[in-house]
């Protein structure tokens, strides 16, 4: 019986991987297969939760439902209740859906092992070591589903609370476009701490890209290790460019013959790609003295070697453009 | 039991995929750069920095005619200069704009030394990024603070926010300084033959 259980279908499929109508399939395969083999009342709401979570622990498995025939029908309510609430857990490990008194040592130190991780979800006080036991399992946010057909299984008492997640769930099914998170194994699955999640995840990824632009930064973990570099980064970039500056400032006097020369090999590559210069602040402009601009023109005409006049009419008001905006910040 | 090892397989497999977190935008397996950072490192770009950079150098020596200009100013001009060419779409480009407009208007009303302003700036820079160093917050949260001070209009936001501006900032402070460098490459090097040339200006 035991093997008729755990079916080669709970074998090739794994839960995560089926999509939704095929898990309703299967559970309803299911639910029928156990609902025939097994005797008592308690033990095939167990049994389908069992199956239901595709189990992919095979060992507890076999020890769980060693227990669960051994146990019987002793439970009753308590038993569902608590299995009302392990459905969320959507994940194979059944023995921690189980978990409560019947167990022996071992596999308790297993599941305990396994459900070291907080779920956000608050329960009554006997139902503790389910709670933990539970935690410890895969989660997703694709809850809708397995609720429906959980509902159908379990006490509707038991449900309350999971039907408050359910609904969470839903809404959160409802919205698939907006955010997709799979909640990694043994993770909190309440909304909070997904979203928690979600923000640290691009945090990350934004830190991720500075490690990448910032050279030296792969060598460092962890974040202040590269927020230090970073900062370094960023002082060092800057004094750079105040020393720049100071050594411009020093050959400023020459900078108008040498700056011809390249301005016009780039006023040339810049004019193909902006055919039109827009005039579009002449109140600005007005400030703008346009004598010395004359003279400049003049410049550009004497000292560069290139021939200029068809460029030099949209260059200056090109030049007045971008002056003017240093201009009237500057007076 | 025979089944137990197609499982055990099986356990494998599902552990590592339901590992992975994923999201509603695809993941990107290179780790590919975002636009705006590519925008700073085209050829066309820096072309345009330097040609904004040397009509405003220009214009400042013409403004200041007397001293030759401070490295300070000339600082100053190409911060500006940086902040028009990154139009204006980020926190800190708009803020070295708005630190200038601002400068302008308290000049116009007191008439007194508003470039004292700028100098008292940085000198506060530093000492407040020394300042927030010492200080016993958790170290991640104070080094953000820290990075938030050194770049410039990012002092009250969020990390996230802080991050993406520290991004574009340190690339786009990767072209100016390959465009000063060029700059003055090219002012220096053709300096010797340029100077038996036309010497309009004198």
């Amino acid at each position: 019986m035991l093997e008729g259980l755990v079916s080669p279908e709970s074998l090739s499929l794994s839960y995560a991987d089926m999509s939704v109508p095929e898990r309703l399939k299967w559970l309803q395969q299911h639910q029928q297969q156990e609902v025939l083999s097994l005797s008592s009342n308690d033990s095939p709401d167990l049994l389908q939760i069992l199956q239901f979570h595709g189990s992919n622990n095979d060992e507890l498995l076999q020890s769980t439902f060693s227990h669960f025939q051994m146990v019987g029908s002793g439970f009753g309510t308590n038993y569902n209740m608590g299995f009302g609430h392990s459905h969320e857990a959507m994940d194979g490990c059944i023995s921690r859906t189980s978990s409560c008194q019947i167990h022996s040592p071992d596999t308790m130190g297993v599941m305990l092992k396994n459900s070291e991780e907080n779920r956000g979800i608050s329960l009554k006080n006997k139902r503790k070591s389910e709670v933990k036991t539970r935690e410890g399992e895969k989660t997703e946010k694709k809850i809708k589903v397995e609720a429906e057909t959980e509902s159908n299984i379990s006490n509707k008492e038991a449900s309350s609370d999971t039907l408050k997640e359910t609904s969470k769930g839903a809404s959160q099914i409802q919205k698939l476009d907006y955010i997709h998170v799979r909640a990694r194994r043994g993770e909190a699955t309440d909304r909070h701490s997904l979203a928690e999640r979600a923000r640290r995840e691009k945090i990350s990824k934004k830190m991720k890209y500075l490690q990448d632009l910032v050279p030296g930064c792969n060598t460092v973990t962890g974040k202040a290790g590269v927020l230090d570099e970073i900062i370094n980064y960023v002082q060092s970039l800057q004094r750079q460019v105040e020393f720049l500056s100071m050594k411009l400032a020093v050959i400023n006097p020459e900078l108008e013959l040498g700056v011809e020369d390249l301005s016009v090999k780039q006023f040339q590559a810049y004019f193909t790609n902006f055919p039109v210069v827009i005039a579009s602040k002449p109140s600005v402009m007005v400030d703008v003295p346009l004598f010395p601009l004359d003279q400049q023109g003049s410049l550009n005409l004497s000292v560069s070697n290139t021939n200029q006049t068809s460029i030099d009419a949209p260059s200056e008001s090109w030049e007045t453009q971008s002056q003017s905006l240093f201009a009237s910040v500057l007076r | 039991m025979d089944s137990i090892s197609p499982l055990s397989n099986q356990t494998t497999t599902t552990s590592s995929s339901s590992d992975l977190s994923r999201r509603k935008c695809k993941k990107k397996s290179p780790p590919s750069r975002p636009p705006s950072l590519e925008k700073w490192r085209s050829e066309k770009q820096q072309q345009i920095y330097s040609t904004k950079l040397g009509h405003a150098l220009r214009e400042l020596r013409i403004s200041q005619p007397s001293p030759n200009p401070n490295g300070r100013a000339v600082r100053e001009v190409a911060d500006r200069a940086l902040a028009v060419a990154a139009r204006g779409k980020t926190l800190w480009s708009r803020a070295i704009l708005s630190k200038a407009v601002k400068l302008k208007f308290r000049k116009h009303k007191r008439q007194s030394p508003a470039l004292t302003q700028p100098v008292i700036a940085t000198g506060s820079l530093r000492s407040t990024v020394m300042r927030i160093k010492a200080k016993g917050l958790p170290a991640v949260q104070r080094k953000v603070k820290v990075l938030s001070r050194l770049v410039p209009g990012c002092r009250k936001q969020t990390l996230p926010v802080v991050l993406e501006e520290t991004t574009d900032y340190i690339a786009a402070m990767e072209m100016q300084i390959r465009a000063m460098t060029a700059l003055l490459s090219a002012v220096s090097s053709p300096a010797e033959h340029e100077e038996g040339q036309t010497h309009v200006l004198g």
